[in-house]
């Protein structure tokens, strides 16, 4: 048990190595790297969404209305106000919570399909809000040549974030931030609250959990975290238009989630690099890709229910308790 | 001052009365019996004491502080704790963590003093991981502690939604039918952690169709029928009682 520990803990420090020296071994290939900027970002995207879903069991359709929220709050705030990153990036992040206090506040005492059905109203409407106030939004055409941000960082002084190099630590520190909440939210009372309320409302209520509180709580910081999300994928990809609210993206983040493993850290993670690189790959069978893709997902989801983290934590279980049997049959 | 004091309470349903100017008092320290035929409003009156159902009139007094209009988890912050008819526990947490979050009364954390770990929330987290682990070695299912509770027997679950029930030391527990359809072993232990809990002090409104069982550790019952109380005394007297007969046994 000892060994296996330390076997882990060198494993995790593999990875952050390779994290951290990613974007070296890819100076030669800027797709690759580009690839990685998107798989840092749909991961926090999922790890963000886990925490109200996987978790708490609140299926927010609204949760990439706020990922938007945030894009669109980044492109306007940089391009038409031009204040400073650090302003506009909080800004995104309170329009993303705002957003949640808004439909929060009356849906989350709903019963949790008419939650899920409000989610999905709002998410709408947003697409829509998006094409006609063209004052703001500038409509279907978007909000074109989004600045790169600029951080004041102590000792550093000003730096600016272009290239996908700068790109990729941002959002690999952001990523890293979103997951740290998400560990420590999740291995505290809160998380036991948050599956406690998945599980079985009544029974919480009645041991004194008020729900609609918790509940209302990591929707608005699940969703103001996809608001930050927001704001740094607008600034990296530069353009914004209401495609931003399109179905793609809330499929894109269920399927991490689900297939990953939800209400697990490690599962999403996994199932953001899996899912995020696989498309790519998949690329070369060109006409067939998204068929492809399709019975990937259809496989994992047959063998794997709970996820691919489920599956290995199921498999880890097994030859431990074979080993056990084992060496007590010695 | 009586621990809980129901006064004139009354729940309707539409065009059904559930329950009707009910007046029940119990003492603090008390272990009272609710009996009564099948749909004679037992459960329904725990459901309005505890805020599942709001009530159609009438007040709820807990140590004389009025707890009518609150909520379901305000009631068990305040100190009335309660099992179900139907098992209920969070069946896919481990039997520790079930008693862990049946201490909310203990809480009063916010997401922020969460993600910065702070002390205070560690210190009560000890205390109640102490607690819970005291409650489970004294019924015998330490053992049990990392186990998920839906791989617990009928019986080892019924006991853990009353050691739920119990793990914030509340002023009332409201049992439901802790000895329905559990086996002779499971009932007799029962009984005599509820008794040793009531000669704690620990106060008790307790609803079961085993009248041996409730003959046996209730020094007061309470009888209802269509909604209304129709008998009050000693155990004795009150199944001896023509009225009770017939509402049992009809004419």
């Amino acid at each position: 048990m000892q060994k296996n520990k330390k076997y882990g803990a060198l494993v995790w420090l593999f990875i952050l190595v390779a994290c951290f020296l990613a974007p070296n071994l890819l100076k030669q290939a800027p797709y690759e790297l580009h690839i990685l900027v998107l798989t840092c970002l749909f991961a926090a995207l999922g790890m963000s969404f886990n925490l109200v879903w996987g978790y708490t069991g609140l299926l927010s359709l609204s949760h990439t209305a706020s990922f938007g929220i945030g894009a669109y709050a980044a492109a306007v705030l940089s391009t038409k106000i031009g204040i400073p990153f650090w302003m506009e990036f909080l800004a995104s992040g309170i329009g993303g919570g705002l957003a949640a206090l808004l439909i929060g506040i009356p849906a989350l005492r709903m019963a949790k399909s008419s939650f899920v059905m409000v989610t999905l109203a709002f998410f709408l409407i947003c697409y829509v809000v998006a094409n006609q106030w063209v004052a703001v939004t500038d409509g279907p055409a978007g909000i074109h040549s989004i600045p790169a941000p600029s951080i004041l960082l102590p000792v550093v002084g000003l730096i600016n974030i272009a290239g996908r190099q700068a790109y990729y630590y941002s959002s690999l520190s952001f990523l890293a931030f979103v997951v740290f909440v998400a560990l420590r939210i999740t291995r505290s009372r809160v998380g036991r609250v948050l599956v406690a309320i998945r599980e079985d409302e009544v029974l919480a209520q009645s041991v004194g959990v008020n729900i609609f509180k918790y509940k209302l709580m990591i929707f608005i910081l699940g969703s103001s975290m996809a608001g930050m999300v927001g704001n740094l994928f607008a600034h990296y990809i530069g353009v914004v238009g209401p495609d931003i609210f399109d179905f793609f993206f809330v499929v894109r983040v269920l399927i991490i989630v689900i297939a990953g493993g939800a209400g697990t850290i490690v599962g999403v993670l996994v199932g953001a690099v899996v899912f995020t690189i696989m498309p790519e790959v998949l690329r070369i069978a060109s006409e067939l890709r998204e068929f492809m893709f399709a019975i990937v997902f259809t496989l994992v989801m047959l063998y794997m229910p709970t996820g691919i983290a489920g599956k290995w934590k199921d498999l880890y279980i097994f030859v431990e308790r074979k080993i056990r049997h084992a060496s007590s049959a010695n | 001052m009586p621990l809980l004091q129901i006064s004139n309470l009354s729940k309707d349903f539409i065009g059904v009365k559930a329950l009707s100017q009910v007046n029940i008092t119990v003492e603090p320290g008390e272990l009272v019996g609710l009996i009564g035929p099948n749909g004679s409003g037992k459960t329904t009156l725990f459901n309005c004491i505890t805020g599942f159902l709001p009530v159609s009139s009438g007040q709820v007094f807990l140590d004389g502080r009025e707890i009518t209009a609150q909520s379901t988890y305000q009631v068990s912050l305040s100190g009335i704790t309660r099992t179900f008819q139907q098992i209920r526990v969070f069946s896919k947490l481990s039997v520790l963590d079930n008693l862990l979050l049946a201490a909310q009364q203990h809480q009063g954390e916010l997401i922020a003093s969460t993600l910065v770990n702070a002390p205070r929330v560690r210190i009560l987290e000890e205390e109640i991981l102490e607690r819970a682990l005291d409650i489970l070695e004294w019924v015998g299912l330490l053992h049990l502690r990392d186990e998920h509770a839906m791989n617990l027997s009928y019986g080892q679950q019924k006991i853990l939604s009353f050691l739920s029930a119990l793990m914030p030391t509340p002023k009332l527990i409201l049992l439901d039918e802790p000895a329905a359809a559990v086996n002779p072993n499971v009932i007799k232990d029962m009984r005599e952690r509820i008794l040793e809990l009531n000669r704690q002090g620990q106060s008790f409104i307790v609803v079961e169709h085993n009248i041996e069982f409730i003959m046996g550790i209730c020094s007061r019952l309470i009888v209802l029928d269509n909604g209304e109380v129709i008998a009050e005394g000693s155990p004795e007297k009150v199944v001896s009682d023509p009225g009770v007969v017939e509402a049992y046994f009809g004419t």
